[in-house]
């Protein structure tokens, strides 16, 4: 999708807002919208709502059809994501997990295919985003994870040393992804796909939704990957759902419209750890190994089926200084990614996409 | 002499009245006008708590008038929420991260969520919008 279609579809809502005086909020006299595959839109609205726990936090699945088999599709999907992508823990009996892979002493596996997909995924994020996001720096992740949330201790900040050893030791190691799902990592790094795996899980979720011929629907894997569908119960402002985006530090509204999109986003505040005046999080940069992050929020929209990519672009975009963020925006738009980046710092917004609309946006 | 409209006697003789009915209904006006301020819960006020997938306790925050602090029984532990007007928070929590607890009195509708625990404060309306990051 070219970007001028992604800056179509956000004001799509606004303009048929402006010019479908039929449209009411039950969808009785809805306007014609377009929609991404065959399915129901609109109409008369039985919301439902399901809840999981996966992922270390809280998954929302939110359709308005009533469609309570497509929800438990859904949720059997993201527990089983959930066990194939736990470094900490091994799998379900039947799986074969990054815990798996991280412990077979360098030897090759096969692995559930969804897991190998999830790897090409991966693979193709490090490409994207110049090593901003890398699959292999699972050791350092463990132990800033450790120093900075273990149990029965005070965070402490982990020895840099050993830091940088992790990550000298993760960009010469690699990922080979041979026949038949077959895995190997050669050279002792360990994999943590934290920073693509709910963006990935969000992908198989629309998979599933769109395979049900539903369009109407919210996904909200905590705040961090969001699947927006049509939203059936704002018609008359052109089916988009209206997301505010907190920015923590004063009282600054901001707020987006979208509609078939995906929203990922990455925030140092609610994982902080402060040492002096420095704000540490769970974000790590694969190439210097700080988890101190140049920007606090990081915001990507984009197509409403690549969402592994935006999550990995939205650590990209916390982890680049703002004088950089237009150069990693027209290169992620330039090898084909039709993306929107936003970034604050500090309660300041620090960089908005050309074309991508977000009320209450004052650059400097 | 002086030109009289119909109805001149009746309201030189009843005028007291008529300003006593009219006062009485723009005061009716008024009220109804006012109640939606008076009865609204404003946004985001109502707060479910829920344990594993099921709701355990609805509240209105917007008539919650004391703090109040109570324990669920979360999937590893008693976990501690406090409610105030507008605002709830979890105060304690087994988990070894204490994302949720740090996340401190929330008035904003983001969930406040206990992984380790299962339990989450949902509130139930977010006003005007249908996401908060």
């Amino acid at each position: 999708m070219k970007k001028s279609s992604l800056l179509f579809t956000l004001s799509l809502g606004a303009v048929l807002g402006l010019f479908s005086c039929g449209g009411t909020a039950d969808g009785s006299s809805s306007p014609v919208l377009s929609q991404p595959w065959p399915g129901e839109m609109g109409g008369n609205i039985d919301p439902e709502q399901s809840t999981t726990f996966a992922f270390d936090t809280l998954l929302y699945i939110t359709t308005y059809h009533g469609e309570t088999a497509v929800h438990d599709e859904i949720i059997d999907t993201l527990q089983k994501l959930d066990s194939l992508f736990d470094p900490y823990n091994a799998p379900v009996p039947g799986l074969t997990s990054v815990y798996s892979l991280n412990n077979a002493g360098g030897e090759p596996l096969a692995v559930d295919p969804l897991l190998y997909e999830a790897l090409q995924d991966a693979l193709e994020a490090e490409e994207a985003t110049g090593g901003l996001f890398n699959p292999l720096i699972g050791k350092a992740t463990a132990l800033y994870k450790e120093a900075f949330y273990g149990e029965g201790h005070e965070p402490y900040l982990p020895d840099m040393d050993e830091v940088q050893s992790f990550i000298e030791e993760a960009s010469g190691s690699s990922l080979v992804l041979g026949e038949n799902y077959t895995v190997q990592i050669q050279g002792g790094a360990f994999i943590d796909l934290g920073g693509i795996a709910k963006g990935f899980a969000l992908d198989k979720t629309i998979e599933i939704l769109k395979s049900h011929g539903v369009c109407d629907f919210l996904i909200q894997l905590s705040g961090s990957s969001i699947g927006l569908g049509n939203n059936p119960e704002r018609m008359d402002q052109g089916g988009t759902f209206r997301v505010r985006i907190n920015t923590y530090v004063g009282d600054n509204d901001h707020i987006l419209s979208a509609r078939f999109n995906g929203l990922s986003t990455s925030a140092t505040y609610e994982q902080q750890v402060m040492f002096g005046p420095d704000r540490y999080s769970h974000i790590i940069n694969p190439q210097t190994g700080s988890a101190v992050c140049p920007n606090d929020i990081g915001v990507v929209i984009g197509d409403i089926e690549s969402n592994a990519m935006l999550d990995a672009f939205s650590t990209a975009v916390c982890l680049t200084p703002g004088e950089n963020l237009a150069a990693l925006d027209e290169s992620l738009n330039e090898k084909g990614y039709d993306v929107g980046l936003f970034a604050m710092k500090d309660g300041e917004d620090v960089y908005l996409s050309d074309g991508f609309e977000i009320s209450g946006v004052e650059l400097p | 002499m002086a030109l009289k409209f119909p109805g001149w006697n009746f309201l030189r003789k009843h005028w007291l009245d008529l300003m006593l009915y009219l006062a009485v209904l723009a005061l009716a006006v008024t009220g109804l006008c006012l109640l939606p301020v008076f009865f609204s819960s404003g946004e985001a006020h109502v707060l479910n708590i829920n344990v594993d997938g099921t709701i355990v306790k609805t509240v209105d925050l917007a008539r919650q008038q004391e703090e109040e602090h109570f324990e669920v029984e979360g999937t590893n532990g008693p976990v501690t929420i406090g409610i105030k007007k507008n605002a709830a928070a979890i105060l304690a929590s087994p988990c070894p991260e204490q994302y949720c607890v740090r996340m401190g009195w929330v008035d904003d509708g983001r969930p406040i969520v206990c992984a380790y625990s299962h339990v989450a404060l949902l509130f139930v309306s977010n006003g005007d919008v249908d996401v908060i990051l």
